[in-house]
């Protein structure tokens, strides 16, 4: 049984009122910040802590607030980021229905940490019943005087706000968000200037994910140092991972990063094997834009050696033969999983969540989409397989936000690792559409059948 | 300085710049879409995309936006890399996935930047084989035609219309591939720069629908460098014809003046030079009826008229030429000449002239207006009497916000990062103004009063900024409060600028906007002072002008006149009804030089067809006393001709009569007028060649010369010269690039459409080559001793049984020639009276829209009722210039019944 | 060096005593003549027989319309451009609702004029239209009695409507008849 840290207490009955969370210890940590810490302390114990964010960049959070500008009369603001939206990760929504304080508390400790005396979650706009979770949470939590004035008579002043989204998936992407909060496009700004330097309304702005506020709290719980034992290398703490597909088990676990992959799919404390028998064909660990890794990459990198759960691991062998932890989102394919509809089924996704501000995102991914239909529909040529790796290419890294990285990785991966599929797909109009290419030609999956 | 490496290449470039500008600047052929000089870098397009290299060691390298790279030292780039070409291919294929193709049937096929950029980019074959999304257009309007498919989605319309022109109802709808520009619903586009999106859209979703109604390639027109004749302030502009119809306008850029922009009176309100009521033949009024005179008879006639020992008087004009008044002048002899406006208005002018002239401070061009950094506006409604200006000032309300920007390092070419820090900011901008104008939604602090009352601000604020000055007498408490904060707003800025006119004929509004910059100068301060009078010409006629109208009536009253010369003028447009009756009925014979029949032509003996900016050449002064050269499009297959060629032909013995060239008349003109001396340096004359060769009025390209007029005359006739300027009419002349100042077109191999410009320009934005057209004639001198006015009015008091009744302005409607283009005339408003609520309600009156009766000259008009709880008690608005409002001059008192 | 194999090499030896009589060539001269009166006749009685064009003949233009009859040209101006004799004017117009019928596309030329004096029958307008509007046919430009008979107009170029007038759209299609322009 790994160690957990944000879901300890998920299992404790009414854990979701302000009651029962502050019996179990809940909001001890805001009153050991603003009793005994300073901003800079806190922010020293998260940098010790070595958390890295868990939206999906992975960029280590008390370097982020460390970068934060301070000028004088200037307010600085705190954005949480709950528009989760990427197909394959629902981790942040489990965290917010089941365990709302934890976030506020996050929230609230984070908030003193960077000095934003009015803090906004910027949540997705599918969530509503989550932002009504969320306000009363907030309710529950200023009556009892966790926010509002001068809390704890600390002198420090904090209000939270939920602020719902049309639900855009761009509005995940930070610069985007913010535009969206202030009323505006959510068109993803060109950086520099950074958020940390003129961010929301021209202030000063954090933008953290919701996971990643709400693991400050066992954070200054425990200590940075003792949270750092966790996890191994540059992957401390725990991580929640949204496990879903062929599995037998799908959830959110929380997971130490310290276990292999291979542990994650078959052990029954997580996902507990591929269902029905079947065997493992593919996944995509991070969330739908990252590359999809065929069996035989998955479980072993192409060095060898055992492919872990952690930031490092999973993106070993860079974009050929690795992907990335990316948000968590931990989608498994089983053998009669088509990879060329999923991989059409993500494109038409991110065309139709591209914003439109840049050319080759906007263009590419209505192309690609186009694309990814003829092949699935028996309609594709072999130059079209060619086609679609030029117009991903022209994509990648020619555009002002990740999206157009995140809707051009998964198209190249598929064709990568499985190009015979969309070769045989070609080949083979009419059978394709009836049956699955199933396993064959790859190497043979090392756990095949178990 | 710094150095950056193009292809491995080094150059020394200035500093602050981005690649994209310093590639440009350079001569080299990078495509883009999004960048704009005038709007700057967003980075969306992408299509600007060079290999980066971090030093010379690199060798990969990685696809960075030119637009978005600093040029700074050592910055290091490909152009020519296969890396960046084929990005750049691949993006203009992406870009074209959607786009219909139907340059055939588009009117922007031949000046298109997205046909330029496609060839450059190399982008040939398509391999896109899916159905092409389809968008509805939008109605948007007499100006504008919307053709959605077409875009490429660059922003550049949103970006100029919202970000740049203060626009609200252009925007960008939905998502993804399925982006939308356009308004929310059909409508009219309300902005008054909208026109400008012709030129700013890289490809043809806005086109000029007036364009479209008489439509024309652009390597078909012939074309010639001219001046704005709307109003003061003399934006230069390409006019285009064919088959002797002018067919559009487009912006001349001026570094000085418009730079790359035009309003929409401007550049729509041509139509009128098309005109049926276009006056076309010499015609003599024989028993009431007008009849076709052959002109030399008319001549004769006319000469015999004006023979020796008859009284002979003439009446210049304010929106005709230098050379045309100044001919007018010699014909009838100075004492016998009257400027064509009234004297309240002529003696405004001359006080403008005269502090222009006599003044230290610096009247700033329309580009340096940009550069401002707070505004008071002193009883002007700029966006309708000056629009242009009203687009200076809104570029000038962001440099005090932009300095934030510029504190943490982000250069103003950076408009995205700009926009994000500057917000919804703008800097200090205080209006004083009769009633709400449009300028309000960015002002800092507006007054609404009667001008007396504006000008007592004026003086308030100049007394707060120079202790010295007397104090306004019985000063209210809210205006003395708001005269602090505007006087600490603008000794606070580095260069403040001060705004005011003659729109309100007040003498106290220009002394007093005249105190403030004054004082501002003593403080040190880098001060502008821009004032703008009513016409193209005001400042020209003025010039030449002792005597002014009501002279000339005083002067008939005395003694009937034998001959009443008109120049270009419709004397009931600027003197009012009984005036004009007046003068019209003192004088035996009257004798007219018009475009377009008028109220005016109406009684007339003789009528001269006159050339409008389209059929002639000469010279205007704008509001700064630029003088600038407009040239001749095109000479008429009829009798049209410039107003100088007829009174120059009048002076001469007619026997030996010959028609001399501008030059001649331009010489003999500062020969008597000295101060005028620069007009001659406006332009090259005539002999002016470029090796041996004129400068051409139509492209290479030009077509159908062997057939345009073959069903007219098959023997094609030599085509005419122009002995009045260096230009010749048709493709012949020289065909590199032309001298900037005085090309007719932008061409240059590769760039067909108007960002031609650029290759025109010495660095991107910048000044033309040859120096940008038009001399100033007056500049100031710091080191006069400033002369203040201190003659401070008294509070007005509304008084209970009358009104006083001030001309409200429009663009649209309030300039007599623009206002019957077609086009323009379905954008003129409704005719109304404009009162407050109170004053309404005290007057019985309580629907807006219910009809409101006054007098003015003993004559009994009507008009609907329009509340406009700004204006001021006891003061009334009327449209000026309206058809309905005709014949009225301003300001009258009137008593008002329901 | 010879560029050609068809030199023939003159013999210039002074002439015998029976070539300096003539009568051989003279008979051979004869024999020519003769034979060429059983031979087929070079002519033919135009304009009662016509000789066929070659196939990339190229003569009067016409404008042309697609299979629903509506006029083709958009009035572009290309080939006004292209046109190295400057022959070709036209005026744009706007296709007006319920004009669909008439014209393909939604500009058409309201006016069109060759003027065929100064044409060249180059058939850079054919190759420059994009739209296959134009093409020339395979007639020449009649005779006239006057010149400006020769300034064609739209009216004059364009092919009949194939919906309503199908005899005479498919002849115009092959060979276009001559065109009256006399009484112009």
């Amino acid at each position: 049984m790994g160690r957990k840290l944000l879901l300890d207490k998920v299992g404790i009955v009414g854990i979701r009122s302000y009651d029962v969370y502050r019996e179990n210890g809940g909001y001890s940590s805001v009153e050991k910040v603003l009793k005994t810490m300073s901003p800079d302390d806190v922010t020293n114990e998260v940098k010790k802590s070595g958390l890295r964010g868990r939206g999906g960049a992975g960029f280590p959070t008390g370097m982020k607030w460390g970068f934060l500008a301070k000028p004088e009369g200037v307010p600085r603001y705190l954005v949480c980021n709950a528009d989760e939206s990427e197909p394959g990760t629902f981790k942040d929504r489990y965290l917010m229905e089941h365990i709302p304080h934890l976030l506020i508390e996050g929230l609230i400790v984070s908030s003193y940490a960077v000095g934003s005396n009015r803090t906004y979650i910027y949540i997705r706009g599918e969530f509503g019943w989550i932002v009504d979770i969320l306000e009363q949470a907030i309710a529950e939590a200023k009556n009892n005087g966790w926010l509002g004035k001068n809390i704890l008579g600390s002198g420090f002043d904090c209000e939270i706000y939920v602020h719902p989204g049309a639900g855009a998936y761009i509005c995940g992407e930070e610069t985007a968000l913010l535009e969206s909060l202030e009323g505006k496009r959510g068109n993803p700004r060109i950086k520099p200037p950074f958020p940390a330097v003129k961010g929301l309304y021209g202030c000063p702005t954090v933008v953290n994910n919701v996971e990643t506020l709400s693991t400050v709290v066992p954070i200054i719980n425990m200590g940075g140092d003792e949270y750092a034992k966790y996890g191994t290398g540059k992957s401390t703490g725990t991580k929640l991972i949204s496990a879903c597909g062929n599995i037998n088990k799908p959830g959110v676990y929380e997971i130490e990063m310290n276990i292999s992959v291979e542990e994650f799919i078959y052990n029954d404390e997580y996902c507990g094997g591929i269902a029905n028998g079947k065997r493992l064909k593919a996944c995509v660990p991070g969330g739908s834009s990252v590359p999809v890794l065929p069996a035989n990459l998955l479980l072993k990198t192409a060095k060898g050696e055992t492919r872990m759960m952690t930031y490092e691991s999973l993106s070993d062998g860079g974009f050929l033969t690795g992907s990335m932890l990316g948000s968590g989102g931990f989608i498994v394919y089983d053998e009669d999983q088509c990879i060329v509809r999923n991989t059409y089924s993500f494109s038409r996704f991110y065309r139709h969540e591209s914003c439109g501000q840049c050319s080759p995102c906007r263009e590419g991914t209505f192309w690609m989409e186009k694309i990814l239909w003829n092949l699935e529909h028996g309609k594709g040529k072999m130059k079209d397989i060619d086609l679609l790796w030029s117009v991903q290419g022209n994509i990648e890294g020619n555009t002002i936000c990740p999206l157009g990285d995140a809707a051009a990785w998964p198209v190249a991966a598929a064709i990568r690792h499985f190009r015979d599929e969309f070769e045989w797909h070609v080949t083979h109009p009419e059978e394709a559409q009836r049956r699955n290419y199933g396993l064959a030609g790859y190497a043979e999956p090392l756990k095949a059948g178990v | 300085m710094a150095k950056v490496f193009i292809d491995d290449i080094e150059y020394e470039v200035p500093d602050g710049k981005n690649m994209l500008e310093v590639c440009l600047s350079l001569g080299f052929d990078l495509t883009y879409f999004c960048w704009h000089p005038a709007l700057h870098s967003i980075g969306a397009c992408r299509q600007c995309g060079v290999i980066n290299y971090k030093d010379e060691n690199d060798k990969r390298g990685r696809i960075t936006m030119a637009c978005m790279l600093p040029a700074s030292n050592g910055t290091r780039i490909s152009i020519e890399a296969k890396a960046a070409h084929d990005f750049r291919a691949g993006n203009i294929e992406s870009l074209m996935l959607n786009h219909p193709h139907d340059c055939p049937v588009c009117d922007e096929g031949g000046e298109c930047h997205l046909q330029d950029m496609t060839l450059m980019s190399g982008h040939n074959y398509r391999r896109y084989r899916f159905k092409k999304r389809t968008h509805t257009n939008q109605y948007l309007g007499p100006f504008l035609n919307h053709e959605m498919n077409r875009c490429i989605q660059c922003y550049r319309c949103v970006r100029f219309y919202k970000d740049y022109a203060g626009g609200k109802d252009l925007d960008v709808f939905a998502a993804h591939d399925d982006i939308y520009f356009g308004r929310s619903e059909d409508g009219v586009l309300e902005n008054e720069f909208s026109g400008n999106l012709v030129e700013v859209c890289p490809t043809g979703v806005f086109t000029d629908k007036t364009l479209k109604q008489h439509y024309t390639r652009k390597w078909d027109l012939t074309s010639a460098p001219s001046v704005c004749h709307g109003c003061s302030l003399g934006c230069n502009i390409l006019a285009s014809q064919r088959y002797g119809t002018i067919r559009r306008i487009l912006t001349r850029y001026n570094g000085d003046v418009n730079g790359y922009f035009l309003c929409d009176r401007g550049r729509f309100g041509y139509e009128y030079t098309n005109s049926k009521k276009r006056i076309i033949k010499a015609l003599k009024r024989v028993s009431g009826t007008y009849q076709p005179i052959e002109n030399g008879n008319a001549f004769e006639e006319v000469k015999a008229l004006m023979g020796e020992g008859k009284k002979v008087i003439g009446i210049g004009s304010p929106r005709a030429s230098l050379e045309s008044n100044f001919l007018l002048k010699e014909l009838v002899g100075e004492n016998n000449f009257y400027g064509g406006i009234s004297n309240t208005e002529g003696n405004l002018i001359k006080q403008v002239i005269d502090i222009l002239k006599k003044g230290k401070v610096k009247t700033p061009s329309l580009a340096e207006a940009k550069g401002y950094d707070a505004v008071f506006i002193v009883g002007e409604d700029v966006t309708n009497t000056a629009p242009m200006l009203a687009l200076s000032l809104r570029q000038a309300a962001k440099n005090k916000p932009n300095e934030e920007a510029f504190a943490i390092r982000i250069p103003l070419w950076n408009d995205v990062a700009i926009r994000e820090i500057v917000q919804e900011r703008t800097g200090p901008f205080f209006i004083a103004t009769v009633h709400h104008t449009k300028l309000d939604e960015i002002s800092s602090g507006s007054f609404y009063g009667h001008p007396d009352n504006i000008a007592r601000l004026g003086h308030a604020v100049a007394q707060k900024i120079n202790n010295n000055l007397p104090s306004v007498p019985d000063a209210d408490r809210e205006s003395a409060s708001l005269s602090s904060s505007i006087a600490e707003a603008l000794l606070a800025a580095k260069k403040p600028l001060i705004v005011s006119g003659t729109s309100l004929f007040s003498k106290n509004v220009i002394e007093a906007a005249a105190n403030v910059a004054y004082a501002l100068k003593e403080q040190g301060k880098d001060v502008g002072l821009i004032y703008t009078v009513p016409e193209a010409n005001s400042v020209g006629m003025t010039l030449l002008s002792e005597n002014f109208v009501d002279d000339a009536i005083a002067r008939v009253e005395k003694e009937r006149a034998d001959v009443l010369l008109i120049l270009e003028n419709d004397l009931y447009q600027r003197i009012g009804k009984k005036d004009s009756e007046a003068i019209l009925k003192r004088c035996n014979q009257v004798v007219a030089f018009e475009n377009l029949e008028n109220e005016t032509t109406n009684s007339c003996d003789y009528l001269f067809p006159a050339g409008t900016f389209a059929e002639s050449t000469g010279t205007i002064v704008n509001n700064e006393g630029r003088a600038q050269r407009f040239y001749q499009v095109h000479i008429p297959r009829n009798e049209v001709r410039s107003s100088w060629k007829w009174l120059d032909i009048l002076r001469q013995d007619l026997q030996t009569a010959e028609a001399k060239d501008f030059d001649a008349i331009v010489d003999e003109l500062i020969q008597k007028n000295p101060e005028l001396q620069k007009i001659k340096e406006t332009a090259p004359t005539a002999d002016f060649r470029i090796g041996t060769q004129k400068i051409p009025r139509s492209p290479h390209r030009f077509s159908g010369r062997t057939s345009m007029i073959a069903n007219i005359n098959v023997s094609e006739p030599k085509p005419p010269v122009d002995n009045d300027s260096p230009m010749s009419f048709t493709m012949e002349g020289y065909h590199g690039i032309q001298p900037s100042p005085d090309t007719a077109f932008y061409w240059s191999p590769a760039w067909n459409s108007v960002q031609a410009i650029n290759k025109y320009q010495i660095e991107v934005g910048g000044p033309l080559h040859d120096g940008n057209p038009g001399k100033r004639l007056f500049e100031p001198d710091e080191n006069r001793q400033a002369k203040y006015f201190n003659d401070i009015p008294s509070s007005f008091h509304p008084s209970n049984d009358e009104l006083l009744v001030l001309p409200l302005y429009h663009i649209y409607g309030s300039e007599e020639l623009t206002a019957l283009s077609h086009a323009v005339k379905e954008r003129i408003p409704q005719a109304y009276i404009a009162l407050n609520e109170n004053e309404a309600r005290r007057k019985g009156l309580n629907a807006e829209g219910g009809k409101v009766e006054f007098y003015y000259q003993d004559k009994k008009w009507e008009l609907s009722l329009k509340i406009d709880n700004s204006l001021p008690d006891g003061i009334a608005g009327l449209p000026k210039g309206l058809n309905e409002t005709s014949g009225i001059g301003y300001p009258f008192r009137t008593k008002i019944n329901s | 060096m010879q560029l050609t194999q068809r030199a023939k090499h003159v013999d210039r030896h002074p002439m015998t005593w029976i070539e300096r009589l003539y009568f051989w060539n003279i008979l051979k001269g004869m024999l020519i003549t003769l034979r060429h009166l059983f031979k087929r006749k070079a002519t033919i009685n135009f304009p009662e027989q016509k000789r066929s064009f070659s196939s990339v003949f190229r003569g009067l233009h016409v404008l042309n319309r697609d299979e629903e009859g509506r006029e083709r040209c958009t009035a572009c101006g290309l080939c006004a451009v292209a046109c190295p004799a400057e022959a070709i004017t036209m005026e744009a117009a706007e296709r007006l609702p319920g004009e669909e019928q008439l014209y393909r596309e939604e500009k058409y030329a309201a006016k069109y004029e060759i003027n065929m004096l100064r044409c060249i029958f180059c058939g850079l307008c054919e190759e420059a239209c994009p739209k296959d509007a134009i093409y020339l046919s395979q007639t020449f430009a009649p005779s006239n009695y006057s010149r400006k008979g020769f300034i064609y107009k739209k009216d004059d170029m364009l092919i009949p409507n194939p919906l309503t007038e199908p005899e005479t759209y498919k002849k115009a299609l092959g060979e276009r008849p001559a065109k009256m322009i006399g009484n112009q």
